[in-house]
């Protein structure tokens, strides 16, 4: 029941402060970390599966 | 979980969220167009543009910046010189009637290359001004900071009590399952479960910093009232200057006190960021993270010496800190647009937590807080 809470909670914690200590790389890994929440409400809230 | 206990963070989850429901769907609302304040501001002052020049050309001194503002507003004197974060090449002054004036205050961008008027942009009107008056304070000054700060605090309990939630609500559930062949009620409940779990670190995040963003006015009066009353406290007894010296020099001297860092921000002597005797020069470092966090420098305004330098204490570094993870303006275009679409997120978890409770009201009352638990064991 936790697995995908925690694994989406940690990737959008790294991608708050990915960002924050470096350009680049870091902005990436950070679009990516808080893309995650909005790309699981696309595929189970807003999908009809 | 004890059926007792359930009820308890039920009763938590329900009054937290309501009380603060309505506070939070306007911040959330305001809060959309400021995430891309920086764009419209451009589009809607489009014609205050720097022009265009060799990227290397040289900056003018910043005395003729000065007698640019001063020419530009006749009978005013300069409160403020910022650079703009975004853009190298512009200054922004900010003008008034007094050095202590809180109203009637003009700011003119000036060309940092060739010390030109670009033009006078208004910030203290129109639609932007309206979403950020309403977000910040709903126009109602420091007590409307401070309660959206004490709402923001009830957000939070509001999410960790949702998230208490989560276990016994979803204990049935595959993660993401939403019930859609069930009543609207039991599909947005599982919706709201969705919606709420995702976007709890964010929604946590961008709620603390927004509440420790409240206190920023009380925190810089503290920080005035310690740290830069005992900067300037060998000057305490002498009469204010008459003339005042270069503040190119003023600002030389802080650069090469610390030559690593960038000018962000220059306060006139008289001004509640310095001293009569002082220009303050807020100096920034040029990482995503240092940028946000200044250093003040105070320089003598007669003889361009500096006196003080020291580093900004604990409360307004964190308070510097909290300020783009609340705004989401640290990675670019596409971080904004993350931002814009976990706060249109956010909002459906807010209108569908409404619903809920609504809907609630309208069943019978044998037990409203157990009856959706009921429903997942089924």
């Amino acid at each position: 029941m936790w697995r995908w809470p925690i694994v989406v909670g940690v990737t959008s914690g790294v991608g708050l402060i990915s960002a924050l200590l470096a350009d680049g790389w870091a902005d990436v890994l950070s679009w990516f970390g808080l893309g995650l929440p909005i790309v699981l409400a696309c595929l189970y809230g807003f999908s009809k599966r | 979980m004890s059926v007792s206990a359930l009820r308890y963070w039920v009763w938590l989850h329900k009054w937290s969220s309501l009380v603060c429901t309505v506070f939070m769907l306007l911040l959330c609302v305001t809060g959309l167009p400021l995430i891309f304040n920086h764009e419209i501001q451009h589009w809607i002052h489009d014609d205050l543009a720097p022009k265009e020049m060799s990227a290397n050309t040289p900056k003018a001194s910043v005395d003729r910046v000065l007698a640019a503002a001063l020419a530009a507003e006749p009978g005013q004197v300069v409160q403020f010189v910022v650079a703009d974060p975004d853009d190298e090449r512009v200054w922004v002054a900010t003008l008034a009637a007094t050095t202590t004036a809180e109203k009637n205050q003009h700011s003119i961008m000036i060309d940092s290359r060739t010390a030109e008027v670009i033009g006078k942009p208004k910030f203290d009107e129109g639609f932007m001004h309206v979403m950020l008056q309403l977000h910040v304070s709903m126009f109602a000054g420091m007590a409307g900071t401070l309660f959206l700060g004490a709402m923001g605090l009830l957000l939070v309990v509001a999410i960790v009590s949702g998230v208490v939630l989560y276990a016994p609500f979803m204990q049935k559930l595959a993660f993401g399952t939403v019930r859609r062949e069930h009543s609207s009620r039991t599909k947005w409940l599982d919706l709201h479960n969705l919606l709420g779990i995702v976007t709890l670190t964010w929604a946590l995040a961008v709620g603390m910093t927004g509440v420790i963003n409240t206190l920023g006015q009380p925190l810089l009066k503290l920080w005035q009232y310690t740290e830069v009353v005992d900067m300037v406290a060998p000057y305490k007894n002498l009469p204010p200057p008459t003339t005042f010296g270069s503040l190119q020099a003023a600002v030389t001297a802080a650069q090469e006190t610390e030559p690593t860092m960038s000018v962000f921000f220059i306060a006139f002597p008289g001004t509640a960021f310095s001293s009569m005797h002082h220009y303050a020069i807020f100096m920034r470092g040029n990482t995503p993270l240092t940028k946000r966090l200044f250093k003040p420098i105070l320089v003598d305004a007669q003889t361009s010496k500096v006196t003080d330098s020291r580093a900004m204490p604990w409360y307004m570094t964190a308070l510097f800190v909290s300020q783009p993870l609340h705004f989401g303006d640290y990675g670019g275009m596409p971080m904004k647009i993350i931002w814009a679409l976990l706060d249109v997120m956010t909002i459906m978890v807010l209108c569908s937590g409404l619903y809920l409770w609504f809907k609630k009201r309208k069943l019978p009352a044998v037990d409203r807080a157990l009856t959706s638990r009921l429903e997942t064991a089924k």
